[in-house]
């Protein structure tokens, strides 16, 4: 299959001054994405897996614009669009969507079912008339499975899922390109995640979306996912085809991530003791590999070095010395 | 009234089962009867309260009676009828005094909370600098300097009491600008303006109509207080305010309850009214009770 590249993101960063100082050096900062470098080609699901903490949202704000990186190049079709100015941004808004962890508090509670999904179409859609809008929200609201009844309703009148088709539809409305997913089902209920996680498949086939998912639970990710990206303290551990990483891991973390979902237990990696010691505090990121103070393999190189993003094949890259 | 099951809807379903908040609506209804229909109410006309009293030709300090309900004043004008035009300058001053303190705020708040940064300490240090004014002493002066008026008194309540309607709506305007609506709304294209205008502005109006409601019977005081001290609404037209400063003297503290009770009384009411509003609005929005 011939790939066409819809994202490419270069030695993105974003860091968050914590303590101001006038000389640069005594300056404190997070650095919530630290560099990072991957690809996203257009029609896949990119999955992006990580404990909290570990910069995922940061990133997928960040590569929206909703947040300024603090350096680097986000080049979308061709265009860096790190350098774009608001009004330039505002066009390629209909491009991208970004979907919410927490449906009911992206909508505004003051505003009807309707208003909320017509919201894009007022911005981009001058062209139609107020009619056409309703007619077309109500076509939108039966892809996401529901009825024209909900139109005048408000969200506080709906359940988890139910809002989340909402605010899909509203994420669809202009045909992006791109939609960014941040945590979009676990707020919900898990027999509710798959019926949520199986409409953005089918929304994918039916209108070419490309997506970056991006969650902490491994088996949502597993199941949606072309490609998974594993990110820990904000860099990147390793990137492969879904997979093979699954059968094949060869970062040390991402085999722990992957023994705790096969080992049956129902445990999201959130919760900390899972792997043996805690996410170590981001202001205090020592040098070598972010993961050394964790890694069962970790050996002098690891705390001096940094280790690199490198080619194990095509598809497959890991940040580990010892990865073969 | 309100859409089926909206915000306002729910709010004012609460806000009917609000028996306090009821009786406060109706006293602040009947007030502003008063003083929309003060012309047929008011048993003496404007001019005889304003201009043929001061000819001597009615009874000074009359005690009540069938001629003047609540007895006349020190230059014999009928206290009844004063004080039903009083209602009427005393909302005027209020209500504009607000509007105009509402509006700086709320403008103040928006820019101040939503752009941060040097804007927001530049605003938050005006704001500093207004509340330490000495407002008393300043409106003093300005009546000394100036001829003393009724808009003064508007513009000068109004331009002190905007800063804690700014802090409000500040502090409102950051509380929802870190909602997800607000990132949502910018993903999906909408302009800077209008995320502020439609979706800020639309949450943070519960509060500020709490704010209006206090804030309007704090002008009332502020007008009475001013009146009282005469640099506030000069005589010989009435208000509540400079209808007590008969109550200066000894005298008519003593003997004449009739002079300075009932503009009291009104006042108290009216502000006792306003404030049961302001309660009932701010129990009515607040969805989880």
């Amino acid at each position: 299959m011939d790939k066409k590249l819809l994202f490419e993101v270069k030695d993105i960063k974003k860091y968050f001054l914590i303590k101001k100082a006038k000389k640069e050096e005594d300056k404190v900062y997070v650095k919530a994405v630290d560099g990072l470098s991957f690809e996203i080609y257009e029609g896949e699901t990119l999955g992006v897996i990580g404990e909290s903490g570990c910069g995922k949202s940061t990133l997928g704000r960040n590569m929206l614009r909703l947040e300024e990186p603090t350096s680097g190049s986000i080049i979308f079709k061709g265009r860096d669009i790190v350098g774009l100015d608001k009004r330039q941004m505002l066009e390629l808004r209909k491009e991208m969507q970004f979907i919410f962890q927490d449906p009911h508090s992206s909508m505004n509670p003051k505003l009807t079912i309707k208003d909320i999904i017509s919201e894009p179409l007022d911005n981009f859609r001058k062209d139609m008339t107020n009619e056409q809008k309703t007619n077309y929200i109500i076509e939108l609201l039966e892809i996401v499975g529901l009825t024209k009844d909900v139109l005048n309703r408000y969200p506080h009148e709906f359940s988890g899922g139910q809002k989340q088709r909402i605010v899909i539809a509203r994420g669809i409305a202009l045909n992006p390109s791109f939609v960014v997913c941040d945590e979009s089902v676990s707020a919900l209920d898990v027999s509710v995640q798959a019926q949520v996680i199986n409409l953005l498949k089918n929304l994918q086939k039916k209108f070419s979306l490309t997506y970056m998912f991006i969650s902490h639970d491994l088996r949502v990710i597993k199941h949606i996912s072309d490609r998974i990206m594993v990110l820990y303290l904000g860099n990147i551990m390793e990137i492969a085809e879904s997979n093979e990483l699954f059968k094949n891991p060869k970062h040390p973390y991402t085999k722990s991530l992957i023994n705790l979902v096969s080992s049956g237990e129902k445990v999201k990696i959130n919760d900390k003791q899972i792997l043996k010691g805690e996410i170590p505090s981001p202001l205090q990121i020592s040098a070598g590999c972010p993961f050394n103070t964790r890694c069962p393999q970790a050996q002098d190189k690891c705390f001096k070095e940094k280790p690199l993003l490198e080619d194990l094949n095509e598809t497959h890259k890991v940040a580990c010395f010892f990865a073969n | 009234m309100f859409k089926e099951n909206s915000f306002y809807d729910l709010a004012f379903k609460r806000y009917k089962r609000n028996k306090l908040a009821i009786i406060g609506t109706v006293i602040v209804f009947l007030f502003i009867l008063l003083a929309i229909f003060a012309d047929f109410i008011a048993p003496y006309g404007y001019s005889d309260i304003f201009e043929n009293a001061q000819t001597g030709l009615y009874d000074k300090y009359a005690t009540p009676s069938r001629d003047h309900i609540l007895g006349t004043d020190e230059i014999g004008r009928d206290i009844f009828s004063r004080l039903i035009y009083g209602a009427r300058i005393t909302m005027m001053v209020s209500i504009c005094a607000v509007s105009i303190s509402t509006i700086i705020g709320l403008i103040v708040g928006l820019v101040s909370g939503y752009f941060g940064g040097i804007i927001d300490k530049i605003l938050m240090r005006l704001v500093d600098i207004v509340i330490s004014f000495p407002v008393l002493f300043l409106l003093i002066s300005i009546s000394t300097i100036l001829e003393p008026s009724i808009w003064i008194v508007i513009c000068a309540i109004g331009f002190v009491t905007w800063t804690s309607t700014a802090r409000l709506v500040r502090g409102e305007v950051l509380r929802v600008k870190q909602l997800d609506y607000i990132m949502a709304a910018k993903s999906l294209g909408t302009p800077t303006f209008k995320v502020v205008t439609k979706h800020v502005l639309m949450n943070i109006l519960a509060p500020i109509m709490v704010q209006v409601t206090i804030a309007t019977s704090q002008a009332i005081l502020m007008e009475a207080s001013l009146s009282f001290l005469g640099v506030g609404v000069q005589r010989p037209m009435p208000s509540w305010g400079n209808m007590l400063i008969d109550a200066q003297k000894t005298i008519v503290i003593r003997d004449m309850p009739w002079v300075w009770i009932p503009p009291g009384i009104l006042t108290l009411l009216l502000v006792l009214g306003i404030y049961f509003v302001g309660d009932g609005l701010r129990d009515a929005f607040d969805s989880k009770q």
